[in-house]
């Protein structure tokens, strides 16, 4: 069976540099220091949670849930990021897409998918030059309503059992749920940042205590944190393939002049550190 | 939002297709012309501000990617390319 070595939530994006001063460069800092993290628990694959950003689905799409099953990931190529290719897992993505549809959960397994910033910026972090293979599983947050924090949860531990059951010997997974927090894409609140929603999502992961967080409805959370706050069921994916793990903040900075609030956590798993 | 599916059909082709985006930032209007739109649909998009856009029925997501594809400048603003050297 494969462990789930590690969590990390964290923003999936920085805009131009210099345009947030000293708390861009924190930010950066602190992604990178996540980078480090990860890198640090040898994985053997890295499962990155993002949404889409309408780069690859169309609006009226209706599956909740997508994986990539490409052995070599081609990126879109937004942001100015490089275009060269990285190391995918197609037998990975697809046999956890037919493990999720034998338990009634819906994950389309996805071919010629262009990962845009949401995965690629988050990979570029992680590689430090090692090819990890890199699983984008990615969530459709323009769906109505969108995709809600119990079913990431769920989804997450689907993650974990496939990992469990289905992975070969010893094999070492992190599991990264990306973007958030509050942010308000193209709509009147635009700028808005609610760091009271912020902590609340990051202290409930690190405090072991998701399970506060699961109740909110997709419609609670497009009012405390925005539309683009949607991404916060991106962490309780990750979340849900660690339960019970504590963890710690890595990095938090409401950051108005990016229209975002935006933090990185780890949650270690419990039942390594009980061994 | 399926009354706005020839919008947000037009929106990502229209970002997926480099010449397509290339045609739009030399002349939005005659990429626009050809669309068949309705005439107060293309004062809207040529107009690509939020408020325009949000009456235009457009999803805030594709509003994102439409609004990067007729203004290039805020798009050169939320550019990753300053970070690439700094990677470790
Ligand atoms: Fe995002």
């Amino acid at each position: 069976m494969g462990l789930i070595v590690g969590g990390f939530g964290t923003a999936h994006l920085v805009m131009k540099r210099g345009t947030a001063g000293e708390a861009g460069e924190r930010v950066f800092a602190g992604m990178k220091e996540i980078g480090r993290r990860i890198r640090a628990l040898a994985p053997d694959r890295v499962i990155i949670v993002s949404s889409d950003h309408f780069y690859n689905f169309r609006i009226g799409d209706d599956s909740a849930f997508s994986i990539a099953a490409e052995d070599v990931h081609i990126p879109f190529g937004d942001m100015h990021l490089p275009k060269d290719p990285f190391v995918g897992d197609a037998k990975f993505a697809g046999d956890f897409a037919a493990y999720c549809s034998d338990r009634a959960v819906p994950v389309c397994a996805m071919r010629d998918y262009l990962p845009d910033h949401g995965v690629v910026i988050p990979a570029l972090l992680i590689s430090g030059g090692s090819p990890i293979p890199i699983i984008p599983l990615i969530t459709n947050t323009a769906l109505e309503p969108a995709p809600s924090l119990q079913q990431g949860w769920e989804l997450g531990g689907l993650i974990r059992s496939f990992v469990a059951e289905e992975r070969p010997q010893d094999e070492r997974v992190v599991v990264v749920g990306t973007g958030g927090l509050s942010h308000w894409l193209a709509v009147a609140d635009m700028g808005k940042v609610n760091s009271d929603f912020d902590y609340r999502i990051m202290d409930e992961l690190t405090g072991a205590h998701p399970e506060n967080l699961l109740s909110m409805s997709p419609a609670e959370i497009l009012a405390e944190g925005g539309n683009g706050g949607l991404e916060v069921v991106n962490w309780l994916i990750m979340a849900g393939a660690l339960p019970g793990s504590p963890g710690e903040r890595v990095y938090y900075e409401a950051i108005p002049e990016w229209v975002t609030g935006m933090g990185g956590i780890e949650l270690f798993n419990k039942e390594i550190n009980a061994l | 939002m399926e009354d706005r599916k020839h919008i947000h059909d037009f929106v990502h082709r229209l970002w997926q297709s480099p010449e397509l985006r290339a045609r739009f930032e030399a002349d939005a209007g005659a990429v626009l012309a050809e669309q068949g739109f309705a005439e107060a649909e293309c004062a809207l998009l040529l107009d690509g501000e939020f408020p325009a856009l949000g009456e235009l029925g457009m999803h805030p997501l594709a509003q994102m990617v439409y609004s990067l594809a007729r203004n290039p400048q805020i798009a050169d603003q939320i550019s990753f390319g300053d970070y690439l050297e700094d990677l470790e």
